[in-house]
């Protein structure tokens, strides 16, 4: 029973050890691949882990670097991370980059063609690069609008992202219209 | 959320190609499997098979060819993906607005892809959009742009129609105030007329003249009074009506109501939205509509007395609306992004304020003080620009209003000149033009003070007509209840597309201990939420003495329910209000015996104002023990057959701990008892423990029967031994 308890401890002492730790993947250690529905998928070593998911641990700063790769299913636990997805070949590139743009679905707005504010709501119409849309923030809400740099996101009520990419190169008739919420 | 909406002919018909069955779930797709925005583009299922419409694309899979169905949550959004032939692959994607509504619908197919045709998941999330035209609804339950049938003016002519004494009360003041004020300038005609213009007025004349006119002023001044003091009676008492209302309806609603709104959100519309209504009545009713008097009453005279002139004044009338239309937005504008500034600025300073500790401990003064400056130097920048703008503004505006009265003046004196005119009539005509313009300015923003009024009445009868979300069925059971709780298949989340329990089944006779334990998140405090029926679950039944929670009073059930939270929350009020709180009848000497059972009476008689201690905010600052002895006293006293702690002993200290544990003990004979703890040593008296972890109910036994199956219980124990062992080699 004692020696049982001791195996137990140094278990999870390994584990412990092993959480602190940063498991980077690296195209020596690692190989992804596409499964035959499309998805991104990865074997680390002799372990093929099929179907993944892949985060951005920063989204809105680090577009291509320090990307969680996890499980997908039970507690999605963390296989390793990519610390640069450009040290990958090109193939792998495109096939994580697929996954990212499905997970981080966030449109670019290439013209604001109204912003109305009733009811305590704005009103956007947009043009993005996914197409014509209409979405809603809260007016005044924190966070809706959120300047970095010279980039801007936008959250709507049902909690999507849109992305201004660069507010410089709006229009001033645009620019007018979301002044307001700057 | 409604999971099956209509499809159109075209596309039934082409549905009616593969399968012979109707749609028993359909939901819009906002985007297409390439990421690229849809509309009208649908997905779905039968009793045989699941289909999608994409733009024009169509595909249908019977459930003979599909494995799995699948919604993968994605940060931005979700899938749905289908197993066929062992590969998962992708059948449609949804934005965040749909996230729930497919979350829904997939559980819904998965029941069916098991055989179950009947079983039929409802999504109980209020509607985000209006069906009608697709936008996004304020926070109320119908749009209030399609909503044209003119329900709004009446609930405020229905709330009128309450006080309407005072109403009628004050039609009678505002008649009164535009006659007393249009009368005004008669009699200073009169005087000009009669005494100046003649010149055989005498010293007596004027005197008479300035006592009129200065008791005209005075008697104005007191119909004026009389009439803002009905208008506010009508305004505070309106408000008091919706504010009553409100609040009795927000104690009758459910959690799952509650908290499908932000505190700030309830708070706005109880404290706000009543506010909008009080300052329409007090300023948009009582004082825009009083101008309508003045308006008519000036328009009738200046007509009267000629009618040439008059036709020439009201021409500068549109121009005066257009001007103020135009530059409405602009001026919003202005205003909104100094008041978003200020509020930014104010935000930063409380931010500061309330984490000083910090920036001094980290020595990041400097910075912060830097970012407060260029917060408030953009907002002095924007201030600054503003002023600019009102400063030319304000002149142009007062010319435009000026040039009426220009013309009459002109036109007037011509008049004069040729005898068609009094010098009085044209004083007095001079007088109405400015009686004119400057209500008629104000008039142009009653439109958008009845729409403010309206969009708040919608958002205060929107919680109003809301069904609490729990409640007694009319037949409900009242009874006391022995203690029995069972669990079967079980599923409830706080959003549907994110079950925190998942198919959880699990029996507890009356009077057993059961111990719940596991990680944070995996679902304990919901689990006794579903035993206090403080939420309905969505699949499965709860069952108290064999009967479904459902089926009581809530209330009858409640008041046999007694919860120590890790937390404890006293209201404001003494000690012995806290602890009568459960049970407002209970005698001195039951409440003296509850607190000697929860060892809570010694400490209250040494506070200086015994029982009747102030506690609560700003109260005696009590321990986080003694408040806990008081939760325990409150509970004991409403003798409950089934018994919740939830963490109440994890935030005490060792001496604390043992007296608040000793007092739990006898609390907790003879009741139903569910005890969280991360501390597991507090639950070796448990009877059983259930192990949840990953939404599931993973074990379930003794301490001894699960430290023999060496599952995730005895790793947690392990562990915590483990913890215990540093930390006694460190100290």
């Amino acid at each position: 029973m004692i020696k049982m308890e001791k195996d137990i401890l140094e278990l999870e002492n390994e584990k412990l050890e092993a959480g602190l730790k940063i498991n980077y993947l690296t195209p020596e250690n690692c190989e992804f691949y596409e499964t035959a529905g499309g998805f991104a998928a990865i074997r680390v070593g002799e372990k093929d882990y099929g179907h993944i998911n892949v985060l951005r641990t920063f989204p809105f700063s680090a577009l291509w670097e320090f990307l969680s790769v996890r499980e997908i299913d039970g507690k999605q636990e963390e296989i390793g991370i990519i610390e640069d997805l450009n040290l990958f070949d090109k193939a792998s590139f495109e096939l994580i980059a697929k996954q990212l743009e499905i997970r981080y679905f966030m449109p670019k707005i290439l013209k604001i063609i109204s912003i109305k504010e009733e009811y305590g709501h704005a009103y956007w119409k947009v043009v993005t690069d996914k197409g014509t849309t209409m979405f809603t923030t809260v007016a005044g809400a924190s966070g809706a609008v959120s300047k970095i740099g010279n980039r801007i996101i936008v959250k709507d009520s049902d909690e999507n992202r849109f992305e201004i990419e660069n507010v410089t190169a709006l229009a001033p008739k645009e620019l007018k219209k979301i002044d307001l919420y700057l | 959320m409604e999971l099956n909406q209509k499809l159109d002919t075209q596309k039934l018909k082409k549905l009616k190609t593969v399968t012979d069955n109707a749609p028993v779930y359909c939901i819009p797709i906002d985007i297409t499997k390439e990421g690229v925005f849809t509309e009208n583009s649908f997905v779905g299922a039968t009793k045989s098979g699941i289909f999608l419409f994409e733009n024009d694309d169509f595909r249908y899979y019977s459930f003979e060819d599909v494995e799995g169905v699948f919604n993968r949550t994605q940060t931005n959004g979700a899938m749905l993906t289908l197993k066929i032939k062992g590969e998962e692959q992708l059948f449609c994607r949804v934005t965040m607005r749909y996230v729930s509504a497919l979350a829904s619908i997939v559980r819904g197919i998965n029941i069916l892809l098991k055989g179950n045709t009947k079983r039929r998941v409802i999504n109980n999330e209020r509607e985000k959009r209006c069906r009608k035209c697709g936008r996004a609804l304020p926070g109320t339950a119908e749009c209030p742009k399609c909503n044209k049938s003119g329900g709004n003016l009446k609930r405020f002519l229905d709330i009128c129609r309450q006080n309407k004494i005072t109403l009628a009360v004050i039609i009678v003041f505002m008649l009164l105030d535009a006659m007393i004020g249009i009368s005004k300038e008669y009699i200073l005609r009169f005087f000009v007329d009669e005494h100046l213009v003649t010149g055989e007025g005498t010293v007596f004349d004027i005197l008479s003249f300035f006592i009129v006119y200065f008791g005209t002023i005075i008697f104005g001044l007191f119909i004026f009074y009389f009439k803002a003091y009905f208008c506010g009676k009508l305004g505070v008492r309106v408000v008091h009506q919706l504010r009553g209302r409100l609040s009795n309806h927000l104690q009758k609603m459910s959690l799952s109501n509650l908290n499908n709104r932000s505190t700030g959100e309830i708070v706005e519309r109880v404290m706000g939205d009543t506010d909008r209504v009080r300052q329409f009545l007090n300023r948009g009713f009582c004082s825009t509509f009083n101008q309508v008097f003045y308006i008519v009453g000036v328009v009738v005279i200046m007509l009267i007395m000629n009618w040439k002139l008059a036709l020439l004044t009201f021409l500068f009338m549109p121009l005066v609306i257009v001007f103020t239309k135009t530059f409405w937005p602009k001026i919003h504008r202005i205003f909104s992004s100094l008041w978003r500034k200020m509020d930014a600025i104010q935000n930063k300073l409380q931010d500061v304020l309330s984490g000083i500790r910090i920036v001094k401990t980290y020595g990041r003064e400097k910075s912060e003080i830097d970012e407060f400056c260029r917060a408030n130097e953009k907002h002095a920048k924007i201030n600054y620009k503003n002023e600019k703008f009102f400063a030319i503004f304000y002149p142009i505006i007062t010319l435009i209003f000026s040039f009426s009265t220009y013309i009459v003046i002109y036109a007037g004196g011509l008049d004069v000149l040729k005898g068609n005119m009094t010098p009085g009539e044209l004083m007095q005509f001079v007088a109405y033009t400015g009686m004119l313009l400057g209500p008629l300015h104000s008039m142009t923003y009653l439109p958008r003070e009845i729409v403010n009024m309206t969009t708040s009445l919608e958002r205060i009868y929107d919680i109003l007509g809301e069904e609490p979300g729990i409640k007694s069925k009319e037949d409900a059971i009242k009874k006391e209840i022995d203690g029995n709780v069972k669990f079967e298949g079980v599923v409830f989340g706080y959003h549907t597309h994110q079950p925190v329990l998942d198919g959880v089944s699990l029996e507890v006779k009356a009077g057993e201990m059961i111990g719940l334990v596991g990680p944070s998140g995996a679902g304990k405090s919901t689990l006794i939420n579903l035993v206090m029926r403080l939420y309905d679950v969505d699949e499965g039944t709860v069952f108290i003495d064999g009967i479904d929670i459902r089926d009581y009073n809530t209330e009858c059930f409640h008041s046999q329910i007694g919860v120590v939270l890790q937390e404890t929350f006293l209201f404001a009020g003494s000690v012995v209000d806290n602890i009568r709180f459960a049970k407002p009848e209970a005698s001195m000497s039951e409440i003296i015996l509850a607190a000697k059972a929860a060892n809570a009476h010694n400490f209250i008689c040494k506070l200086p104002d015994g029982y009747n201690t102030y506690v609560g905010e700003k109260g005696h600052n009590l321990s986080g023990g003694e408040k806990q002895r008081i939760a325990i006293a409150r509970a004991i006293l409403n003798n409950p057959k089934i018994l919740i702690l939830d963490e109440a002993t994890s935030a005490l200290d060792t001496e604390s701990e043992y007296q608040v544990q000793q007092a739990l003990e006898r609390l907790r004979q003879n009741r139903t008892t569910f005890a969280i703890a991360h501390r597991l040593s507090t639950l070796r008296k448990a009877d059983r423990i259930a192990v949840i972890d990953d939404h599931k109910i993973v074990e379930v036994g003794s301490h001894n029967e699960l430290l023999k199956n060496k599952g995730i219980y005895y790793n947690l124990v392990m562990a915590q031994l483990q913890m215990n062992k540093t930390a006694d080699k460190t100290e």
